[in-house]
C-alpha cells in the first residue's frame, strides 16, 4: 500500500496523505503519468472521510504534482511545481531547523550534517 | 408486516384455544344433549333454554383465561422484553401500536367466540329446529337472538378481561396478567363485601348475566330491561382500556 | 430545503434534578460525518433519544431534516436510520427481521440488507438473544443501513466491538455514506475512530455542547504553546488572551493550550521577554481532554462553538 495514515498524530490527515505521495514520487514508487487511486477508493481503504482525501488530492494538484483529467483520475504529474523558490524553501524551513537543532544537540559537526544530507538526496535515486 | 409479529407471538394459543374451547363444547354437548334427546319430548323446549344457559357458564372460565392470555401478548411485552426503542422508532405512530396489537388480539377472541357459538347453536338446532319458546323479559324470542345475545356476552366478557390485561401489560411493561388477575380477584371480594354490608347496592358482575333466558313466560324478568344499557356500557369500558393504552403510551418517554 | 439535517436551540432534557440535557445548541450540516463526542453519561444517548421521538424534551427546540420531532417523529422516522439500544426482538431471527422491518420503508433493499450480512459475517438464522453482544450491534446497524435513510443516527456503534468488526464497520461507512449526500451523525467516545471519519466534530458534556466545527479547523487551530518558567502565570494577563483554553505549569515549563491564534499568543509571549520552547499541534483526544476540562487545571474560560 503505497499511501497509509496515522490519524491519532497531530498531523492533519490530509497533509500526511499530501507528504506521503510526493515521498513516494521521490522514491521512485510513484512514476511519472502513474494513476493514484479514486477519492473514493481511496477513503474506503483508508477508512477515512473522503473529503479529506480529496483536499489532499486538490493540494497536490494545487502545487502541480498531481494532474486530472476530464473523466476522473489523478495521475502524477511532472515533477515541476509551479512554487517560487521563496515558497519551497519557506516549507521546508521548519524540517531544516529541527534538523539542526538535533544535530546540535547529538554535536554533530557542521560537514558531518551536510554530509548525512547529501546522502539522503543522493539515495533517493534520480530527480524527475 | 407488524401484524405478523402479533400473530407469531399469538398463533399457538389461538390454536390451543380454538380446540380447548371446541373440546370443551363437545364433551358438555355429549352429556347434556345425550340426556336431553333420551328425555319426553314435550319437556324439550323447556330443557333447551336450560341447555343454553348451562353451557354458557362453563364457557366463561376458557373465555377468561384466553382473555388473559392474549392480553398478555402485544406493546406490553416487546415494552417488557426491552424492544420499546426499536419498536417505537419505526415511523408509526403510538396510538398506530396500541390499536393495532389490540385489534388483532380482539380479531382472533372473536373468532373463537363466533366459532363456539355457531356450532353450539348448530348443535342444539340440530336437535329441536323452529323451537321457541324460550323467553327474554317475558318476550318470546328466536334463537338467532340468543344466539347474538351470546356471542356479545362471550365477547365483552373476554373484551373486557383481554383489555384489561392489554392495559396493565402496557402499564407494568409485561406483567399485564397478574395485575389483572389481582384487579378481578379484587372486585369478586369488593363485590362481596358491598353486598353483605350495603345489600341496595349490587355492583354489577364481569359477565354479562343481567338477561335470563327462561323457559316460561311468567319467570321475573331479571335484569333484563336494561340490557342495551349494560352492553353500551361495557363497550365503553372494554373499549377505553385500549385507549388508555394508547394515552399512556404517548405520554411517557421510551426506555 | 434545509441546509442542516439536525439543529437544536436550547433544548433541555430534566429527569427530576438531573440535567441530562442543558441548553444544547448544535448544528449538523446535510451530507456530514459528524462525530458527537462525549464521556459516559454526557447526554449523548438522551440527545439522540430526543431527535428521535423517543423521549420527550422538557424545553428548547430541535428540528431533524427539517421537522420538529415532538409532532412529526414518524415521518422523520421514515428516513432516519437510528440505533439506540442494541435491541431488538428477541425471538426473532436476522432474517425475520428484515421481513418486519421491510414494510416500514419504502426504500428499503433486500441487496443491501444481503450484502452487509456477508461484509459484517452476520448469522441471519440465528434468533437475535442468541447472538453475541457484537453481533447484536452488527444486526441493529444492518437494518438501520439497509433502509435507505438519508440520515444516520448512531449512539456507540462500535461499543463493544472487536477491532476486525470495528474496521470493517468503519469501511462500511466510509464507502457508503460518507459523500453520498446522506448525513452520518455518531455519538462515541472511541475518538480514534472519529478522528478518522468525521468532518465535523461536537464535543458535549454535562449536557452543554462546549466546542462544535469542523475538525480540520480545529487541528489547524488548536496549539499547545510551551514557555521556559513557571512564574509567567501571574505576569501574564490571561482574560486579554480569550482563546486560552488551559494553562498549566510544573517541571520548569508552563504550557498553554489556546484554541485560536496561537503564533500571535507567542509572538506576544516573546515580546514580554517569555522564551517559547514550542508551538505544537493536539490530535483529538488531547483536543477533547482540554475542553472537557480533565486535561490539566482549567482556566474557566467559556469555549463557544
Amino acid at each position: 500500500m503505497i499511501i497509509r495514515v496515522q490519524p491519532g498524530l497531530g498531523v492533519p490527515i490530509y497533509l500526511q496523505i499530501e507528504s506521503q505521495v510526493k515521498h513516494a514520487i521521490a522514491a521512485g514508487a510513484l512514476k511519472l503519468d502513474n494513476a493514484l487511486p479514486s477519492v473514493r477508493k481511496l477513503a474506503a481503504e483508508l477508512r477515512v472521510n473522503p473529503n479529506t482525501v480529496a483536499r489532499a488530492y486538490q493540494n497536490l494538484e494545487r502545487d502541480g504534482i498531481l494532474r486530472t483529467v476530464p473523466g476522473g483520475g489523478c495521475y502524477v504529474n511532472s515533477q515541476s511545481p509551479g512554487l517560487m523558490k521563496s515558497e519551497k524553501l519557506r516549507r521546508l524551513r521548519p524540517m531544516a531547523t529541527q534538523l539542526a537543532v538535533e544535530a546540535k544537540q547529538l554535536r554533530l559537526a557542521r560537514a558531518e550534517l551536510l554530509q548525512l544530507l547529501e546522502n539522503s538526496y543522493d539515495d533517493l535515486g534520480e530527480a524527475q | 408486516m407488524y401484524l405478523w409479529k402479533y400473530w407469531r407471538e399469538s398463533r399457538i394459543t389461538f390454536a390451543v384455544g380454538m380446540a380447548l374451547v371446541g373440546l370443551l363444547l363437545w364433551g358438555v354437548l355429549k352429556i347434556h344433549l345425550g340426556a336431553l334427546l333420551q328425555g319426553p319430548q314435550d319437556s324439550r323446549p323447556q330443557n333447551l333454554a336450560q341447555l343454553y344457559l348451562v353451557i354458557a357458564v362453563p364457557l366463561t372460565l376458557p373465555l377468561g383465561f384466553l382473555g388473559l392470555r392474549f392480553g398478555s401478548f402485544g406493546v406490553g411485552r416487546d415494552l417488557g422484553e426491552g424492544s420499546g426503542s426499536f419498536l417505537f422508532s419505526r415511523p408509526r405512530s403510538r396510538a398506530f401500536f396500541a390499536w393495532n396489537d389490540w385489534g388483532f388480539g380482539m380479531a382472533q377472541l372473536l373468532a373463537i367466540v363466533l366459532a363456539a357459538n355457531v356450532v353450539l347453536a348448530l348443535a342444539i338446532y340440530r336437535v329441536a329446529p323452529g323451537a321457541s319458546p324460550i323467553f327474554l323479559a317475558r318476550q318470546p324470542v328466536s334463537m338467532f337472538s340468543i344466539f347474538l345475545l351470546h356471542c356479545t356476552a362471550g365477547l365483552l366478557l373476554t373484551g373486557l378481561i383481554f383489555g384489561l390485561t392489554y392495559f396493565a401489560s402496557v402499564l407494568s411493561r409485561g406483567h399485564g396478567v397478574m395485575i389483572a388477575v389481582g384487579v378481578l380477584v379484587a372486585y369478586s371480594i369488593a363485590k362481596s363485601v358491598v353486598k353483605h354490608y350495603w345489600p341496595a347496592i349490587i355492583l354489577p358482575d364481569v359477565t354479562l348475566t343481567e338477561f335470563s333466558v327462561s323457559p316460561s313466560p311468567t319467570m321475573p324478568a331479571g335484569f333484563a330491561d336494561h340490557l342495551g344499557l349494560s352492553i353500551v356500557l361495557r363497550t365503553a369500558v372494554a373499549l377505553a382500556f385500549p385507549f388508555a393504552a394508547q394515552l399512556l403510551l404517548q405520554q411517557r418517554d421510551v426506555d | 430545503m434545509n441546509e442542516l439535517a439536525i439543529e437544536t436551540h436550547s433544548l433541555h432534557k430534566h429527569y427530576g434534578d438531573i440535567h441530562a440535557v442543558d441548553g444544547l445548541d448544535m448544528h449538523v450540516p446535510r451530507g456530514a460525518v459528524y462525530g458527537f463526542l462525549g464521556r459516559n453519561g454526557a447526554g449523548k444517548t438522551t440527545t439522540i433519544r430526543l431527535l428521535a421521538g423517543l423521549a420527550h424534551a422538557s424545553g428548547g427546540d430541535m428540528r431533524v431534516l427539517g421537522l420538529d420531532p415532538r409532532t412529526d417523529s414518524p415521518a422523520i422516522l421514515e428516513r432516519t436510520g437510528l440505533v439506540v439500544d442494541k435491541m431488538l426482538l428477541p425471538s426473532m431471527t436476522g432474517n425475520d427481521l428484515v421481513r418486519f422491518n421491510r414494510g416500514f420503508f419504502p426504500r428499503w433493499s433486500d441487496a443491501l440488507a444481503t450484502k452487509y450480512a456477508e461484509v459484517l459475517e452476520l448469522d441471519m438464522k440465528r434468533k437475535f438473544k442468541k447472538l453475541s453482544t457484537g453481533n447484536r450491534t452488527k444486526l441493529c446497524l444492518l437494518l438501520a443501513m439497509a433502509q435507505g435513510a438519508e440520515l444516520m443516527m448512531l449512539d456507540e456503534p462500535t461499543a463493544g466491538m472487536d477491532p476486525v468488526v470495528t474496521d470493517q464497520l468503519l469501511r462500511v461507512m466510509v464507502e457508503d455514506f460518507a459523500n453520498e449526500g446522506r448525513t452520518l451523525f455518531l455519538s462515541s467516545h472511541h475518538l480514534s475512530e472519529v478522528e478518522r471519519i468525521s468532518e465535523w466534530v461536537g464535543i458535549i458534556d454535562h449536557g452543554k455542547l462546549l466546542l462544535e466545527g469542523r475538525l480540520e479547523d480545529m487541528r489547524t487551530n488548536f496549539r499547545r504553546v510551551r514557555v521556559v518558567g513557571e512564574a509567567l502565570g501571574e505576569a501574564l494577563p490571561l482574560a486579554a488572551w480569550p482563546d486560552i483554553v488551559s494553562a498549566n505549569t510544573g517541571e520548569g515549563t508552563t504550557e498553554y493550550v489556546v484554541r485560536a491564534n496561537a503564533d500571535a499568543f507567542a509572538a506576544s509571549l516573546q515580546s514580554q521577554g517569555a522564551t517559547v520552547l514550542d508551538v505544537t499541534p493536539l490530535n483529538l483526544s488531547e483536543i477533547f481532554l482540554e475542553v472537557v476540562g480533565k486535561g490539566k487545571t482549567n482556566v474557566s474560560v467559556e469555549v463557544l462553538a
